[in-house]
């Protein structure tokens, strides 16, 4: 019998993370309500308790990183615009001058236009970010997924990873991220047996190869642990139980 | 490692053991005394207790009181808990319903046991049981003291059936285990969950007491209000000479026959309890008075009665392998656990289960001059007898060998079988090999007998 339930395909995958939206994305409690609508649209029955673990996510932290939502009285929205307002853009100038000068003086300066220094800063989405994207699609909505394995899946997907913030412009690290996602929820791409689906994701991820490789030696170690804890106690006696059987 | 006796340091008396026995009161301590030093005691070869923290007492409480109203949705935190926690259902195709994943057997407990054990189970915490059984896979089952104790609840539902209210009966010993067995481990303890009642497990063996007549006056000296045993030790029981009257007997480990059932309650005036358990999965149902089978007792275990090709019996009636998912040991959650038993499973118009037609093995028929009998036909041929236990074997060749433990008539027994086999099957009457805990009750090996 088949371990793994079938997913969606690889190229519907691949197709969807490309189409990953510029629009700024989600933060703080924005980011955990999001999450939380996910995991339940894909698995009804998701309990407070197994949402829990989402809330604890650095990015979903309110107040540590900028939300889209800012609560603001009146008084304190208007003492911000009116520092706004009073801007100086010739101050500014001058300033951005001087800043200009010190960097020529030190052969820095023009290295970057504008518009470069702002592609090359702008960091790419987080796995977690991408990931969410990816299981937002429709073609997850027809598979039985756990909130347990979306939640496990979700609070570890920027460490799934070498790289924290993958290029979903690069295939091999596109192709890793799904399937690290598709892994973590016991699915496999269509068209794949369960063996394949295994080995193309230990093909295309260290990480996983190195998780796979400790996860065996820890499930050794305990093994062993819980063999020598019954081998001394069956040396001994156990608790009382008043019948045989 | 086990120590030889002479390396093993110097052990306290049993009622100063406070190592095995947290928590010792002095009523406790005294009780254990006076059983452990009356004259008439046997020679205890082991130690035991019930290793239980006042904690885990305060735990046990509360399940009680959890017992009486089972969480509905029981069964889909026991099921997450299994595919997060336990290795070796981690890897099951859990997108299929409950009913679609695979079974379990005690082979593959026996295999590769440490993959069952959940990793939120702590190991130094770990006590273990060993088991013997028939199907060839001896087996440590892991457990926790708590969860030994967690019997005593089961019990007590049980015998609530009987109309018999354990904490209300008074005495100083609560039970007492008879065996009847070459070597056995034997030992006295007390139960802080049962009022400081004592527990003596014993061997009636005659070797290990004083004299063979002490046994009997033991039993009328601690008066213990339950005995439970096999029905080859409460046989044994039988043939002893004391006047005390227990408020009732369990009976475990093998099919209790009626006409030994019968022989118990004629002489002891009480109830005497037919008991399903097993090591695995403990109490799992018992005889309640109705006389409709055995009632499920335990209200987070899931019974399924499956075929042969593991597909759940079309009509209640229709018996099959009792399969187990649930329990209450933490230690080993069993998720369609194939028992290795057969019954058939039903239900009364107020919702109680009882299993009936309840036998250690897989149907087995018999060929016979006219057709095929059926190993519950036989339970049914043999029941007149009384016999405390027998077992009955085809050879490939249609000849048949009861070996009886009892006294029974043997030319009466012979006749019976003649009759019902006719011509050209000879019937052998022999004694029962006392040696296994458990035995095969019905074996064959004619061409088909397993086919039916």
């Amino acid at each position: 019998m088949s371990e793994m339930q079938c997913g969606p395909s690889m190229h519907l995958l691949h197709q969807r993370l490309l189409a990953y939206p510029e629009s700024p994305s989600p933060r703080g409690l924005d980011l955990l309500a999001l999450l939380h609508d996910l995991v339940r649209r894909l698995d009804s029955e998701a309990t407070p308790d197994a949402l829990a673990a989402l809330a604890g996510l650095p990015l979903c932290q309110a107040g540590t990183v900028e939300s889209t939502v800012v609560d603001l009285d009146e008084a304190e929205f208007a003492r911000l615009y009116q520092q706004y307002e009073n801007l100086d853009a010739a101050a500014l100038d001058t300033l951005e001058q001087e800043t200009r000068t010190a960097l020529d003086q030190h052969g820095l300066a023009n290295i970057n236009t504008p518009d470069q220094l702002k592609a090359e800063t702008a960091e790419p989405p987080s796995a977690l970010l991408q990931m969410t994207w990816l299981l937002a699609d429709d073609a997850f909505t027809g598979a039985t997924l756990f909130a347990s394995d979306l939640v496990s899946l979700l609070c570890s997907a920027d460490t799934l990873m070498a790289q924290a913030h993958p290029n979903r412009q690069d295939e091999d690290q596109r192709e890793e991220l799904i399937r690290l996602a598709l892994n973590g929820l016991r699915l496999k791409a269509q068209g794949e047996t369960d063996r394949q689906a295994r080995d193309r994701l230990l093909m295309v991820s260290s990480t996983e190869r190195a998780r796979v490789v400790a996860a065996s030696r820890a499930a050794e170690e305990r093994a062993e642990a819980i063999r020598q804890a019954l081998a001394e106690q069956r040396a001994r006696e156990a608790a009382d139980k008043y019948t045989r059987e | 490692m086990t120590m030889n006796p002479d390396q093993r340091p110097l052990e306290v008396a049993p009622w100063v053991d406070t190592d095995r026995l947290p928590g010792l009161t002095p009523r406790a301590a005294a009780r254990l005394r006076q059983c452990l030093e009356h004259p008439a005691a046997p020679r205890f070869t082991g130690r035991s207790g019930h290793r239980l923290t006042a904690q885990a007492v305060r735990q046990l409480h509360a399940d009680k009181a959890a017992m009486q109203q089972p969480d509905p949705r029981w069964m889909a935190t026991f099921l997450a808990h299994c595919r997060q926690q336990v290795p070796h259902y981690r890897h099951y195709p859990w997108h299929n319903d409950v009913s679609a994943l695979p079974t379990t057997n005690r082979h593959d407990l026996s295999r590769n046991l440490t993959a069952f054990v959940p990793d939120d189970i702590d190991p130094a915490q770990l006590i273990a049981y060993e088991t013997s059984g028939t199907t060839g896979h001896p087996l440590t089952v892991p457990s926790l003291p708590l969860v030994a104790a967690r019997y005593h609840c089961f019990h007590e539902r049980i015998l609530s059936w009987h109309s018999i209210d354990l904490q209300s009966l008074s005495g100083d010993t609560g039970v007492m285990l008879v065996g009847d067995q070459q070597r056995c481990f034997t030992y006295a303890s007390v139960l802080p969950y049962w009022d400081d009642k004592v527990l003596l497990k014993t061997n009636l063996n005659p070797a290990d007491w004083p004299e063979p007549d002490a046994r009997g006056r033991y039993i009328d000296a601690c008066k213990p209000l339950l005995i439970t045993g096999d029905p080859r030790s409460l046989s044994t029981l039988l043939s002893l000479a004391f006047s005390h009257r227990p408020a009732a007997i369990l009976s475990t480990s093998m099919t209790l026959l009626q006409g030994l059932k019968d022989r118990l309650v004629q002489r002891f005036q009480c109830p005497v309890i037919n008991l399903y358990s097993m090591n695995e999965a403990g109490p799992i149902a018992a005889d309640d008075g109705s006389g409709n089978g055995l009632r499920l007792v335990q209200s987070t275990l899931r019974v399924e009665i499956l075929d042969r090709q593991g597909k759940p019996v079309i009509t209640p009636t229709d018996r099959g392998e009792i399969t187990l998912t649930g329990g209450f040991n933490p230690c080993l959650p069993l998720l369609r656990y194939r028992t290795g038993d057969y019954a058939s499973l039903t239900e009364d118009a107020q919702g109680r289960r009882y299993l009936q037609q309840l036998d250690g093995r897989p149907p087995v028929r018999y060929k016979t001059a006219r057709g095929w009998l059926n190993n519950v036909d036989i339970t049914h041929l043999l029941q007149p007898f009384g016999l405390a236990q027998y077992q009955l074997h085809q050879d490939q060749h249609g000849g048949l060998t009861l070996g009886v433990l009892g006294d029974a008539d043997r030319a009466d027994l012979e006749r019976a079988l003649s009759n019902a086999f006719g011509s050209g099957f000879p019937v052998r009457i022999g004694r029962l090999q006392p040696k296994a805990d458990k035995l095969i009750q019905y074996t064959s090996h004619y061409p088909g007998a397993h086919n039916g």
